[in-house]
């Protein structure tokens, strides 16, 4: 037998109006309520908000299902998304190595350079076979 | 067809309607189920029981917080008016709810759908966002809350013109 006099708490309200209330529960909410008109008030706010809620989105469950979403053409797709995965991962490496590249034409340059001496624009780039591996005059 | 791919096919349009509510946006929505359909469908395998639709709406959350992650980065120009409201429904009630739901945050306006719309328990939304059900429930409290101030704030600013 549950103390009536156990003040009902902010979360056994919410819980109330979800339906997660122990069933033994309720009974001592309802009687909370209708001595409560401001939490009363609160509850009947949120029931409110529920039916704005399915007023405003039930309609969507009703819309026919677009072409793009039906399982069937999915399940047939998957070999395309690999593919996609594939090129989208060769053009990152492509670019990675590019940079890379980059990057060695550049520490190449500084390393030609004497100390003190200024180059004026005149920088050679010189292809590198393998930008991947380090060429032997590099540290 | 598979009865995986049959209970897969016979949530898409609570995982419709729960996109919508959750992107706004009907593309951005229907992307994000079409996302969660392909992960889905490529894990057919992997999928050793249990609750297709818990999991299903796991993906999908977990989708758009990626989503609004990389958007985050970027400057957002936000539509004022939500000029496309489904038909049901007033009009201007539907708007109100759609601003209301754009003001909270995405882990507390995550559980209110969950919870209010597709009607999950407390025990499965804390499954779905990996947190103890005390968390589901104070966000749950706080979107509430927030939902209910932005309600009465429009309806009071309406009352003031009038």
């Amino acid at each position: 037998m549950t103390d009536h006099k156990i003040p009902v708490t902010e979360d056994e309200l919410h819980a109330y109006v979800d339906n997660e209330l122990p069933a033994e529960r309720r009974g001592d909410v309802e009687a909370w309520l209708s001595a409560h008109p401001d939490d009363a008030a609160r509850v009947q706010a949120w029931r409110t908000m529920a039916e704005a809620l399915h007023a405003r989105y039930d309609s969507v469950l009703d819309e026919a299902v677009p072409k793009r979403l039906e399982i069937e053409r999915l399940v047939r797709q998957p070999r395309q998304w690999i593919y996609g995965a594939a090129a989208a991962a060769l053009i990152a490496e492509t670019g990675a190595l590019s940079l890379r590249s980059i990057f060695s034409f550049d520490l190449i340059e500084q390393r030609r350079r004497e100390p003190g001496e200024i180059v004026h624009g005149q920088l050679q780039f010189v292809a590198d076979p393998d930008p991947a591996r380090p060429s032997p005059g590099r540290i | 067809m598979t009865a995986f791919r049959q209970s897969v096919e016979a949530m898409i349009p609570a995982l419709r309607r729960y996109a919508r509510a959750l992107a706004r946006d009907a593309d951005v929505a229907d992307d994000l189920v079409q996302d969660t359909l392909v992960r889905a469908l490529r894990s057919e395998r992997l999928f050793l029981g249990g609750d297709v639709r818990s999991w299903l709406y796991t993906i999908l959350t977990n989708l758009n917080k990626n989503r609004r992650r990389s958007l985050a980065r970027r400057p957002q120009f936000m539509p004022l008016l939500d000029n496309n409201p489904d038909a049901s429904g007033t009009e201007a009630e539907g708007r109100d709810i759609t601003r209301a739901l754009s003001t909270l945050v995405e882990e507390q306006r995550a559980v209110l759908l969950l919870v209010m719309l597709e009607g999950l328990s407390y025990r499965e939304v804390a499954d779905i966002q990996g947190v103890p059900i005390g968390t589901v429930m104070s966000r749950l409290a706080r979107a509430r809350a927030h939902v209910k101030a932005s309600l009465e704030g429009e309806r009071t600013a309406l009352r003031r013109v009038k």
